[in-house]
């Protein structure tokens, strides 16, 4: 706005003056200057279409072959208007870093906040339902600026909203960047283009990868072709089983090094109309045939892209706020009935809230059909209709056994199931009454599908074998062609505080509930959390904050005990474990220096098995002097995890050690130092090892060469006995094993608001050694593949992992 | 056409060749090793049209190449389980290779070009020592390559409108590969093994191009033809190699921003021709700026596609710096090319028995050092 306002007291000004503005000039009126020579014109020309335009006229005499004689001249004759400065470019790339961040958002979330920073959203159209999905913007917030607005009107700028009452600086902060006060709307045509190219991320050493997955294949395989399976009296044929495991391993091996991509275009056309389509792979993504748009059926896309998506958007004023076909995301109330999302972070405490288009990676849960919010009133409504397939595992029968999100999908699994879902929620805004930020909520929606649902673990779980199957998270999983939910949902604010909850039931008489109070200021905030799930809550779209997914600490975990072992893939099934628990998180600067950043403790009850856990966070933060932070972080988690006959338990005590520095104003370094350790229930079949430990040092330094190009560089040393690690890094969470170095560098160029760049190269060496190798009985040896005579001895594995991404934005 | 080459040897390119791109200027290999879009003197060779855009210039580069190779077998417990990876040879190797030189003159709106630059490389040594059940040495098989592919050529480029710009050029190939294998046991009674190979490389290349400058945009195509090349081996028996026709193109753009950025991405496809090969395709990008203090910062990628198998394809990551010295340009460029492919996923190849869990690791670095000169005004339309 400033640099808008300087730019038209500068054109003022020039029309006043003699001359041409050099920096608009072409190089014809520059030759045609009685000044400069022809050479001059020519470099000067040059120049300006280089960097943008001069700042000032005194630059020239940086330009070879200028003295002070053109200098003067020009003072006399010209004028120079400087460019326009840009804003937005760095902003995408400070919140597409957000993704790293320990208890960070989704990428769904990510996306959203994308968006608006290229289109703020307007704040004469916004109420607390739009304000608060945004980043860092708590309901209490929104209230407040939507109560200011309702009272004093919309403000002149987003600048005058931090006096609102009540209004948190942090949420200002936050929220300045994504709103607007200019309400005529976009009028052009506009849009971005994003490619990714995707070389791997250097993170996919973990158990449950590629190799580790074909690995359990060719176990499998290799324990049906020597017998030691039987399946006479089993439903599943061991013959169509093994076409299956074959089927699943070449799918498999084609998935080794297949770059992934991702091509994603959006247009539109002023405020009325937009639209746009994603079409990506993953990296070591298996190829699958599958129909590009899922509600079009008979075009298929050979498998290229894992992510095909669409949508057109259309904003036709009066009630109907917007209306979208093709893919959408819709994210109401606290989550437990509709958040239509991949992924599932554990100990969300900030949810995206309404109806949007959806071009993320999401595809097991994508809805892809219609929907419209409505308001009119204090009424908002949204209905939504999709028709899609999804994933199953599929019976011997033919049936679907369970529907199943996975990493790797094969024929065997993929789109077998159709999916049909019908719903809606309205809300009543009772904030002409009573505080603004009250209302009520409910919403219904029913999912139907093509072919009855039946679970049965003979499908699953290995015959004969020593596990004896005891699942109580798989066996209430849905059965039957169809489901249906209801909610209730309601919040209210007062002064800084707030209260909202939701209450979710289903057809087979299972509910979900969650309770949730927040109270805060610029200094210090408490957050309490009460939710419990029961374990025949089963709908596919709940997302309520969790501490685990549902199969965590199952047997899911254990590719081994499957038929098939990419059944355990069920693991990542996005919805939250039947738990019942409170959580409290606080934050509380004391003073300039000393700050409790985060602290949190959640006391939880696994339903399904009756076991109580706790988990305990807690960090401090000194600053000494303003370039200078130091951080200690405590955690501690008690939990148990189920057992045939008693259950284990493991307690995890971490501490972590940062420290920040700027030295000077364009550098950033950052050192970590963490060790953990977990004491386990010993167990004499693993040798009684009951503690495991683990730790690293990092060190990461960024420099910024100017606010448009800066290099980022990162190097990390491990060591573990049996405490694998996590560490987050510029743009997601490795996972690190064995002993280890791994280092990367990120560029990021931001070369207009028309195109930035961003390019990483990561370079991770892990190495796990493996002794204790000599077997007297030959049956029992190890051995090389593909029949070599060489016996192996003892050997350290190294596996040398590189990550390669490369990223292009280009808007217009 | 190289990795017909290969493929004699019975070794996959990305090991045949090093997997570095020696035969662009220093500069442009910061910036993703592209060789399209580089407008200087080496560049106008690949890309004629640039004859007329590089102005009175002289580049000289050089290149330093480290080789990391790791090759390893999968180890299996009794049940058929994967316990690891254990490590069977490691090899690596440092050179020190002659890249390019080329110069170009010309005036207001045409140019000519000139130079010899290596455009391929055979080296690569393998050395692996082979061990009993009580790890006693038995044998050392080793095998090395050596070899250069040189090509001499020029250019000549014309811009008939100003900002738009052709050229045609020709270049004469030629060069030589030895190949050396050996195993050599420990046990006297066991006769060593060794088998020799020498073959020469000759042929011809033309190429034509045009290039045009829209507003902050630079669009660029051409194409090249291989003509009469063929191989002799020491008997003199000559196998003539197929001609297959490679098209790229390429963009450039420049933003305009203080930092005085420069991007530039090419693409190029090429009908391999010969049965059983792939047709490839390349992508290649990158960025260059200038910083404050006045060095120049490059990075970008490259992806390339190999004829033989998808899991040779190569991506490569590279970087580079730029100094102005007086008026002598100092130019050096990091390339670093990983690449991890299975026996399995390449049949066919001799010495490895079907089935064969064995997988190779590698990492191939390249420096590329430069210097260059501009003599006068550098042409209006760069």
């Amino acid at each position: 706005m400033l640099s808008n306002l300087f730019l038209l007291i500068s054109i003022v000004l020039a029309r006043g003056m003699p001359g041409p503005d050099l920096n608009s000039a072409s190089l014809q009126e520059l030759e045609a200057l009685e000044g400069l020579t022809d050479v001059q014109a020519r470099t000067l020309h040059a120049y300006i279409n280089e960097t943008g335009g001069l700042e000032n006229v005194y630059e020239v005499l940086l330009l070879p072959g200028f003295d002070a004689v053109a200098l003067d001249w020009l003072v006399r004759n010209t004028v120079v208007l400087p460019p326009a400065s840009r804003r937005i470019s760095p902003m995408v790339m400070d919140i597409m870093e957000r993704l790293s961040q320990e208890d960070g958002p989704g990428a769904s979330e990510v996306e959203y906040w994308e968006d608006l920073l290229v289109r703020p959203m307007p704040l004469a159209v916004a109420t607390h339902w739009d304000l608060r999905g945004l980043d860092g913007v708590t309901l209490m917030d929104a209230a407040a600026v939507d109560a200011r607005m309702r009272s004093s009107g919309v403000p002149g700028s987003v600048r005058s909203l931090r006096d609102t009452d009540n209004l948190t600086y942090f949420a200002w902060r936050n929220m300045r960047d994504f709103v607007g006060t200019d309400s005529s709307g976009s009028q052009g045509f506009g849009g971005n283009y994003r490619f990714i190219f995707d070389g791997g991320s250097g993170r996919d050493g973990t158990e449950d990868n590629l190799e580790g997955m074909i690995s359990e294949i060719e176990s499998a395989l290799s324990a049906m072709y020597d017998g030691s399976r039987d399946y006479s009296g089993s439903p599943v044929d061991s013959a169509a089983l093994t076409s299956q495991l074959l089927s699943g391993r070449e799918a498999l091996l084609a998935a080794r090094d297949r770059p992934g991509f991702s091509h994603k275009l959006r247009f539109m056309t002023g405020d009325i109309f937009q639209a746009g389509a994603r079409f990506s792979r993953d990296y070591a993504s298996t190829q699958v045939e599958g129909p590009l748009f899922p509600i079009l059926d008979g075009l298929e896309t050979g498998g290229e892209f894992q992510t095909a998506k669409a949508f057109a958007e259309i904003r036709p004023g009066g009630p109907f706020r917007r209306v979208i076909l093709g893919n959408y995301r819709l994210s109401l109330g606290q989550g437990l009935l509709m958040d239509n999302t991949d992924e599932l972070r554990y100990r969300n405490t900030q949810r995206t809230w309404g109806l949007m288009p959806d071009l993320t990676t999401t595809r097991q849960h994508a809805l892809t059909g219609g929907a419209a919010e409505i308001r009119t009133g204090g009424a908002i409504l949204y209905g939504f209709g999709s028709w899609n397939s999804r994933d199953a595992v599929m019976n011997p029968d033919g049936t679907p056994n369970v529907l199943m999100q996975s990493r790797f999908r094969t024929d065997a699994t993929s789109g077998k199931v159709d999916e049909a879902v019908l719903g809606g929620y309205g809300f009543y805004d009772l904030g002409e009454v009573l505080p603004v930020g009250t209302a009520l909520g409910a919403g219904f929606m029913r999912i139907a599908y093509g072919d009855s649902l039946a679970p049965t673990p003979e499908t699953l779980d290995i015959p004969g074998d020593s596990y004896q199957w005891d699942c109580p998270e798989y066996g209430q999983m849905p059965s039957g062609d169809a489901m249906s939910f209801s909610g209730l949902y309601g919040q209210t604010v007062f002064e800084r505080f707030s209260f909202q909850g939701e209450l979710a039931l289903q057809d087979n008489g299972a509910s979900a509930g969650l309770a949730r109070a927040d109270w805060r200021n610029d200094w210090h905030y408490l957050t309490c959390i009460y939710r419990r799930y029961e374990p025949g809550f089963t709908n596919p779209y709940n997302r309520g904050f969790t501490e685990q997914l549902r199969f965590d600490d199952t047997v899911f975990e254990s590719p081994y005990r499957f038929n098939d072992p990419l059944y355990s893939q069920l693991a990542d099934l996005p919805i939250p474990k039947p738990e019942e628990g409170i959580y409290l998180e606080t934050r509380y600067q004391i003073s300039s220096r000393i700050t409790f950043t985060k602290v949190y403790i959640d006391l939880w009850r696994t339903l399904p098995h009756d076991l109580e856990n706790l988990r305990f966070q807690g960090e401090v933060e000194y600053r000494p002097v303003w370039p200078v932070r130091f951080r200690l972080k405590y955690k501690f988690q008690d939990k148990y995890k189920p057992r045939t006959a008693v259950s284990t338990n493991s307690r995890t005590t971490e501490y972590t050690f940062r420290t920040f520095i700027l030295p000077t104003g364009g550098d950033y370094v950052s050192v970590s130092l963490r060790y953990g350790q977990v004491e386990l229930s010993p167990n004499p079949m693993y040798g009684d090892d009951a503690l495991m430990d683990g730790g690293f040092l990092g060190l990461q330094w960024e420099h910024d060469f100017n606010e448009d190009l800066s290099l980022l560089g990162g190097a990390t040393l491990w060591t573990t006995s049996g405490m694998s690690q996590w560490e987050f890094e510029d743009t997601g969470i490795d996972f690190l094993d064995g002993r280890g170095t791994k280092f990367y560098l990120t560029f990021k160029n931001v070369l207009s608001d028309a195109l930035q760049l961003r390019m990483r190269f990561l370079r991770k060496e892990t190495s796990l050694p493996h002794n204790g190798f000599y077997r007297p009985d030959p049956d029992d040896s190890f051995h090389y593949g593909g029949g070599t005579e060489e016996v192996p001895g003892e050997f350290v594995d190294r596996l040398v992992e590189y990550g390669l991404r490369f990223q292009l934005d280009y808007r217009w | 056409m190289i990795a017909l080459l290969a493929l004699l040897c019975g070794l996959p390119e990305v090991m045949w060749l090093g997997g570095w791109n020696p035969a662009g200027s220093a500069a442009m290999s910061g910036m993703g090793g592209g060789l399209f879009m580089d407008r200087s003197a080496l560049g106008a060779l690949e890309n004629p049209a640039y004859a007329a855009l590089s102005g009175k210039r002289a580049d000289l580069s050089g290149v330093v190449f480290h080789t990391r190779e790791s090759r390893t077998r999968m180890v299996y417990d009794s049940f058929g389980g994967v316990v690891g990876e254990s490590e069977q040879a490691f090899n690596q190797g440092t050179g020190i290779f002659p890249g390019a030189a080329a110069g170009s003159y010309g005036g207001e709106n045409w140019g000519v070009a000139a130079g010899v630059r290596a455009i391929g490389s055979f080296d690569y040594d393998y050395s692996r020592i082979q061990r009993d059940e009580a790890y006693v040495q038995t044998s050392e098989e080793t095998l090395e390559s050596r070899g250069v592919l040189w090509e001499l050529g020029g250019s000549a480029g014309y811009c008939p409108v100003p900002g738009w710009c052709i050229g045609a050029g020709a270049g004469f190939v030629t060069g030589s590969r030895t190949v050396r294998w050996s195993v050599v046991n420990v046990d006297p009674s066991v006769p060593d093994e060794s088998w020799e190979e020498v073959d020469d490389v000759t042929g011809a290349v033309i190429r034509a191009s045009g290039d045009g400058v829209i507003g902050r945009l630079r669009l660029a195509a051409g194409m090249s033809m291989p003509v009469g090349w063929s191989t002799s081996d020491v008997s003199g028996a000559d196998t003539g190699i197929e001609d297959v026709i490679e098209i790229n193109c390429g963009v450039g753009y420049l933003p305009g921003n203080r930092l005085r950025s420069v991007f530039s991405a090419e693409a190029n496809w090429r009908d391999e021709g010969e049965p059983g090969l792939r047709n490839t395709w390349g992508f290649r990008g990158g960025v260059e700026s200038h910083l404050p203090g006045g060095p120049i910062a490059r990075f970008g990628f490259d992806y390339r596609t190999s004829p033989i198998h998808r899991a040779l394809d190569t991506v490569s990551f590279t970087a580079g710096m730029g100094f102005d010295v007086d008026g002598w340009l100092l130019d050096a460029g990091l390339r670093l090319t990983p690449s991890r492919w299975r026996q399995s996923q390449v049949p066919g190849l001799p010495g490895f028995p079907p089935g064969d869990s064995l997988s190779v690791e590698s990492l191939a670095s390249t420096i590329v050092i430069g210097i260059s000169r501009e003599f006068g005004e550098v042409p209006l339309w760069r």
